[in-house]
């Protein structure tokens, strides 16, 4: 049985190897992003049939659940990384010829980044990682919608990242102290 | 006096929450916003240690043999604490850089005047 | 009419965080789960700092997302700070005798003491440390560059070892980022297993992190 934290795991992994790739040849560091997200595809259709009876409940670090984070691999995120996993796939077979201005290697880090934050919100079991998850989708869609630095992309950024972080620290604050009073 | 002295942090949490949230919404300078920004920031972390404290607790580590592990502080809190100030300070360095572009592109930096995106 | 609006606001999420407060008594325990951490925390992970225990070995997933977010800033600088010629540099001063040989003699000594602190309290806090190093650096001695590049492979070096740890766990324990080495008595080097081994790897990649961003900004100046 195939252990769902691949499906975070080795986008991570892929994305922190791109600028490695890069030392010897640059330009086959835009194959890695579709490798990467057909075998998130191929692990997510895998798990697809086992976790339609019972799900999947992976604890990280070997202790027993309350004490430790969970991944929760239900029918619904295995579901929603399916087909993350699929847009994913189909738009960086497309980037494969589209991108060329700009430091192209960091787009391919970004984007790849981006999908292990998805990947990360769906499939978490525990407020404070789905907190972190959220952060990453959310800091990786900043910095790739300023990724061109024309005059649009700039001013654009800048609203959306005003917006984005106005609310976000007020939100999980008023998570945690709840769940944490819930506890005792 | 003795109100004071028990919700003295929860009181300066409060505080800072609510004029970095004043300063983001009126404010029309991006340098001022971006302060702002990490006024609010300062305030929640604040405002979440300031929960996990227990009266007259020491720090949970055993440094020497005899620590009575009764007395410690709750180390939850502080775990989550430094991965919020972290995560608060790549905020502020991408929105910063950001704020040095678009100097670039449009000379100033009031955002009333920087409004050529209709939304 | 636009700061009534917000005065308004104010008044509101004033009323909802104080409500909120009201509720929680201050200095009083309040979760099982930090007693259990205390209790059972030196017998499990093997490290006296009950803080780095939660941090690196309980709540390592949130470790991994931190070290993510910052790489991504890194990044995220890069990419936007290079793409399109910024202005010409300004005309400095260069610096004198005494502030230049001061700052080459004191780089060495930040960075031993920002590594000694890796084991010592902490892997952020150690990487803060060898960025201000780095930092004394440009700022006393204008002429001494590390290309980006070097930069960027050092924080992707640190990343891909981490995620390469917690693959290890999962191949020799089943459980992703399982503390895997063994443990000895206490108030030695390596007494904790893996713990050790994370925190030099995080403060590493945090120090390369926060030099290429000072490095980026400086630049642009």
């Amino acid at each position: 049985m195939v252990n769902p934290v691949l499906l975070i795991a080795v986008p991570l992994g892929s994305a922190f190897a791109i600028p490695l790739f890069a030392l010897f040849r640059k330009d086959a560091v835009k194959y890695i992003p579709p490798v990467a997200l057909g075998f998130n595809l191929v692990v997510a259709l895998l798990l697809f049939g086992k976790v339609l009876e019972n799900p999947v409940i992976v604890s990280i670090g070997g202790w027993r659940p309350p004490f430790c984070i969970n991944l929760v691999a239900g029918p619904a995120g295995v579901l929603f990384s399916a087909i993350i996993a699929l847009v994913g796939f189909l738009v960086s077979i497309y980037a494969l010829d589209y991108i060329k201005e700009g430091p192209t290697e960091k787009y391919h880090m970004l984007y790849l980044l981006l999908l292990t934050g998805a990947t990360g919100v769906v499939l978490t079991g525990d407020i404070f990682n789905l907190f972190v998850f959220f952060e990453i989708l959310c800091i990786s869609s900043y910095a790739l919608v300023a990724y061109l630095g024309d005059k649009a992309g700039i001013e654009s950024a800048v609203k959306y990242l005003i917006q984005g972080a106005r609310f976000k620290p007020s939100a999980y604050r008023d998570r945690l102290t709840l769940r944490s009073i819930r506890h005792a | 006096m003795s109100f004071l002295d028990n919700y003295i942090y929860y009181i300066g949490a409060f505080g800072l929450i609510l004029i970095g949230l004043y300063t983001i919404l009126v404010k029309h300078n991006l340098i001022k916003v971006i302060i702002g920004l990490g006024i609010l920031d300062t305030g929640v972390n604040l405002f979440l240690i300031s929960v996990g404290y227990i009266t007259k607790g020491t720090a949970p580590i055993f440094s020497r043999p005899g620590i009575d592990p009764e007395h410690m502080v709750d180390p939850v809190p502080q775990a989550l604490v430094l991965t919020a100030i972290v995560i608060g300070v790549a905020i502020l360095a991408l929105a910063l850089s950001l704020a040095i572009r678009l100097y670039q592109h449009y000379g100033t930096l009031n955002l009333r005047k920087i409004r050529e995106q209709k939304w | 009419m636009r700061r009534i609006i917000a005065i308004l606001l104010l008044i509101i999420v004033a009323m909802g965080i104080s409500l909120t407060l009201a509720k929680i008594p201050f200095g009083t325990p309040k979760t099982k789960v930090g007693t259990h951490y205390i209790k059972e925390g030196i017998k499990q992970t093997g490290s006296d700092n009950i803080v780095t225990a939660v941090v690196v070995d309980y709540r390592a997933f949130d470790t991994l997302g931190e070290v993510t977010v910052l790489f991504i800033a890194t990044i995220g600088l890069g990419a936007v700070l290079t793409a399109g010629a910024g202005v010409g540099t300004r005309k400095t001063q260069p610096a004198s005798m005494v502030l230049y040989t001061g700052c080459r003699l004191l780089f060495p000594l930040i960075l031993i003491f920002g590594t000694y602190t890796f084991f010592h309290g902490g892997g952020f806090q150690g990487g803060a440390i060898v960025a201000s190093g780095f930092l004394l650096i440009y700022l006393g001695c204008r002429e001494r560059r590390i290309s980006q590049r070097a930069f960027i492979l050092a924080a992707s070096l640190g990343g891909l070892a981490f995620v390469v740890i917690g693959l290890l766990g999962l191949v020799f324990g089943s459980y992703f980022l399982l503390n895997f080495l063994p443990k000895s008595a206490s108030n030695t080097l390596f007494s904790a297993g893996v713990i050790p081994i994370i925190y030099a790897v995080i403060g590493f990649k945090v120090g390369s992190e926060l030099a290429s961003i000072i490095d980026n900004l400086i630049e642009e100046s």
